[in-house]
């Protein structure tokens, strides 16, 4: 089990007048080699509960243990994030070395590695992120194009060798293009770091790569669903700030006029309604 | 942090609130000058008596402090948000005060102790007293000052004081607009320092130990970035304004207009009748100190 | 003469130095009064550099560039152009330049040196076509993204302009912001005939535009009616339909003609009629 949350609560500025609850008694479990997804409005709480997950906010109520350390006992914060790194939205705004090695070296830097090891991990992470570290190591990550600095960014998150990798919408911002292509590098990168949670606003994303996903609303858990069961949950989806899929969504306004089809992808659908067509006419 | 708007404006429709933001900083200008008035003890012993001193200041000091109380109760600012604002000064306050008197050296006709240059003697201790709560006082006013009004009042407030200056070519509306700016952007600043400063914790990054330049020199990951995005900011928000018609202080009007009511006239005659009374316990006026300090002197 | 016209425009960004980037070439389109345009294309095509040459916040480096006739190279033309058309950004904090809602959104009427009854009127009338007018005394920290760029288009409003550019300023938003600005945009050009150029990276914002221009690598690789979302060249550069339009033309090209169609809904009711 990669991380487990249980009556998770946490409260902004208690005591005083803009005291807000932002989680209240959240319990799930994300299991080794998930590919979890977190929905929600934007004040849902999402971010407050990732943060929690390599100790950015400290535990106030409830009890977490991540990569089997006990958050709310003491424990060795470095090796918690190193093995929990953590990608926060528009990455690329905190990219600050003269060099892509430098940064992205950063750190392993931090964990005292030996210089052989900072260069061999700054290697790999960058090849990992399908950059050509030859090529690159030595630019400065501030001339670079929008698309290389995220993923130097996210380089600079994977050298620190994490087991469960966690995303803040980590496609915000970018074109289809990039987005498909930022999907599939997590892919990529899930055969070494084999667990990954993300945050996401799209549900055409988080239904055609996540197992499973939680939905908050309100700094409640409304559930833990797979990406089928949640989308004939329509009110849930709507009340999370979600528009269905639209594949999805298509299905949906062809049932409503008495068409059975039900499909999950862009293929499925045409598969579908083509076959009722065929039937209709033979 | 984010939650709590910028500055430590209490939200209310009080009178105060709503009074002249101009008429509010002059006010609180000339109660900077009143404080500055009341004497220390030096320049009083020369010509009056202790008892004199402490009951001229005294009275002065509780004037000052009911026209505070009561500003405060009109506003419906909670009385404990205008008391904290001392919180910052406190311990400046308590050291400077623990020196005055442990070198005071000034008249003083009842001493405690003294050896080499420490001397403790009574006229210290009530001048040092008296030194803090005019210190206290000092802070709490203008206090009042921004509790009760929002920044955007206090610049647009300040650029029409400073309007005369125009005359010399002083950039005063220009001024008054960086200020505003600066407002809007301080909380966009902090959000992002702190998004930037959880971002390099996340990589392991330590601020907390280290002598003072192994900190300084880790906090450079957080400076770059901080830098480079309020350049960005500042030139995307230069095209936001260019592109909304803006040519300098040339041909613009203001939507709200700072016009003088009747609130301000009491607002002032309130303040000139403390002032006046206050001055009139400092200067013995129709000898009202000397008298009361008589009084004083044959009760005891 | 059209409302607004790009002839031969070219723009690059640290001209004459080793980093030079060209990102606009040789650009020519013309646009209406009236129309609702998208500019559609990769980051990186140069839709953003148009969006600034369209009021004179960047001057074209070769052609020319003209806001009904007026030359947006002549300085003694800039004022009246940018009354005329307005810009919506992409990042919302970055365009606000008061901390009270009504304050920031009077900063463009002001600059207009109208009186301030004018102005007060010119406000409330903007907060309330983007239905903000209740928001107008608070301060925009607490806002969501969606309301805040609300804020930012009543900004553009209140200063009357005949076209408003909406520069990517979807893109931070999450879905609820994005249709709320989509909403907003189309009634503004439907009810009160404004012209509106949605510069986006979604083609599904694009669907609901009567006129397309796709930019590629700084130039003008297509353009026309909506239509031109079933352009072959559109998926060759690169660009990915909206689903209603990829899933029309596949069955059209199985033998099953659904037609042209736009929406979600356009293609439902369209499957159901050739059944």
């Amino acid at each position: 089990m990669s991380i487990v949350v249980k009556d998770l609560t946490y409260i902004y500025s208690p005591g005083t007048p803009f005291e807000r609850k932002a989680l209240d008694g959240v319990t799930f479990t994300i299991e080794d080699g998930d590919f979890f997804g977190i929905v929600g409005r934007t004040g849902s709480g999402k971010s407050t509960l990732i943060s929690h997950f390599n100790g950015l906010i400290k535990l106030m109520n409830g009890s977490l243990i991540v990569e089997g350390i006990d958050l709310s006992e003491k424990y060795d914060y470095k090796k918690l994030r190193s093995q929990v790194g953590m990608v926060f939205q528009y990455p690329e705004y905190q990219l600050f070395d003269e060099t892509v090695e430098k940064d992205v070296g950063f750190g392993p830097k931090n964990l005292g590695l030996s210089a052989a090891e900072i260069a061999e991990r700054a290697k790999n992470a960058i090849e990992l992120v399908g950059l050509d570290y030859r090529e690159i190591k030595d630019r400065s990550p501030f001339e670079l194009s929008g698309g290389q600095m995220r993923r130097v960014a996210l380089a600079g998150v994977l050298a620190m060798k994490p087991k469960t990798l966690i995303l803040d919408e980590p496609t915000a911002g970018l074109d289809p293009k990039g987005k498909e292509e930022i999907m599939q590098l997590l892919l990529r990168i899930k055969r070494e770091c084999p667990t990954i949670v993300m945050i996401s606003h799209n549900m055409d994303e988080v239904s055609s790569y996540c197992n499973r996903i939680a939905v908050l609303g309100g700094g409640k858990l409304k559930g833990v669903f797979s990406p089928k069961e949640l989308f004939d949950k329509e009110e849930l989806v709507a009340e999370a700030g979600l528009s269905l899929p639209m594949p999805a969504y298509i299905s949906k306004l062809l049932v409503e006029r008495g068409l059975n089809v039900s499909a999950s992808s862009e293929d499925e659908l045409v598969q579908s309604i083509l076959s009722i067509w065929g039937a209709k006419n033979a | 942090m984010r939650d709590v708007s910028f500055g430590q404006y209490y939200p209310s429709k009080s009178v105060v609130h709503r009074m002249d933001a101009r008429i509010k900083i002059i006010i609180s200008l000339c109660y900077i000058v009143l404080l500055i008035l009341v004497p220390t003890i030096d320049r009083f012993l020369d010509k009056g008596r202790l008892g004199d001193y402490i009951v001229s200041v005294g009275a002065t000091f509780i004037v000052i402090i009911l026209f505070l109380l009561m500003v405060t109760l009109i506003s419906k600012v909670p009385p404990l948000k205008v008391l904290k604002s001392v919180k910052s000064v406190i311990f400046l306050v308590i050291f400077t005060a623990v020196i005055l008197v442990l070198f005071y050296g000034g008249t003083s006709n009842h001493i405690y102790f003294h050896k080499g240059i420490i001397n403790i003697s009574l006229e210290g201790i009530i001048n040092s007293i008296a030194m803090a709560i005019r210190l206290f006082l000092l802070v709490m006013g203008p206090s009042l000052l921004t509790l009760t009004t929002t920044p955007v009042e206090l610049t647009d407030g300040i650029e029409s004081l400073l309007k005369p200056l125009k005359l010399i070519k002083v950039p005063v509306h220009e001024i008054a607009l960086i200020m505003s700016i600066a407002l809007r952007l301080i909380p966009n600043l902090i959000e992002e320092a702190d998004k930037i400063r959880s971002a390099q914790k996340a990589r392991c990054a330590d601020f907390d130990s280290g002598n003072i330049f192994k900190r300084a020199k880790a906090m450079l990951p957080i400076l770059v970035p901080l830098l480079i995005s309020s350049f960005r900011r500042a030139d995307e928000l230069a095209y936001a304004m260019d592109s909304r018609c803006y040519r300098g202080a040339k041909g613009r009007t203001r939507m709200k207009i700072m016009r003088l009511g009747i609130r301000d006239l009491f607002g002032m005659l309130f303040f000139a009748a403390m002032f006046f009374v206050a001055l009139m316990f400092i200067y013995d006026f129709f000898g009202v100190s000397t008298a009361l300090a008589n009084l004083a002197y044959s009760l005891i | 003469m059209s409302f607004i016209e790009f002839d031969n425009v070219s723009y690059s960004y640290s001209a004459g130095t080793k980093n030079e980037v060209k990102a606009v070439k040789n650009v020519s389109f013309s646009i209406e009064k009236g129309e609702l345009v998208a500019l559609v294309g990769h980051n990186g095509s140069g839709k953003s550099t148009i969006a600034k040459l369209m009021n004179g916040l960047l001057l074209p480096q070769s052609g020319l560039v003209k806001v009904n006739g007026l030359d947006t190279a002549d300085k003694k033309n800039l004022f009246d152009i940018r009354k005329s058309v307005g810009i919506v950004f992409q990042n919302p904090d970055n365009q606000m330049v008061a901390t009270i809602i009504e304050d920031d959104v009077a900063f463009g009427p002001e600059n207009l040196g109208l009186d301030p009854k004018e102005i007060r009127e010119r406000v409330d009338f903007a907060l309330k076509s983007v239905g903000m007018y209740e928001y107008r005394e608070d301060a925009p920290f607490r806002l969501s993204g969606g309301q805040k760029q609300r804020i930012a288009i009543a900004g553009v409003l209140a200063i009357c302009p005949e076209a408003m550019v909406l520069d990517e300023s979807t893109s931070m938003l999450d879905p609820t912001g994005k249709k709320e600005i989509m909403e907003v945009v189309t009634r503004l050009n439907r009810e009160k005939g404004m012209t509106v150029i949605m510069i986006t990276h979604f083609m599904e914002e694009a669907a609901l535009c009567d006129k397309i221009i796709v930019m590629n690598d700084g130039s003008v690789a297509l353009s026309g009616g909506r239509q031109t979302l079933y352009d072959d060249r559109l998926v060759e550069l690169g660009l990915k339909l909206p689903m209603s339009c990829s899933v029309a033309k596949r069955l059209n090209k199985s033998g099953m003609n659904v037609g042209e169609v736009y929406t979600p809904e356009q293609l439902a009711e369209a499957i159901c009629r050739s059944l």
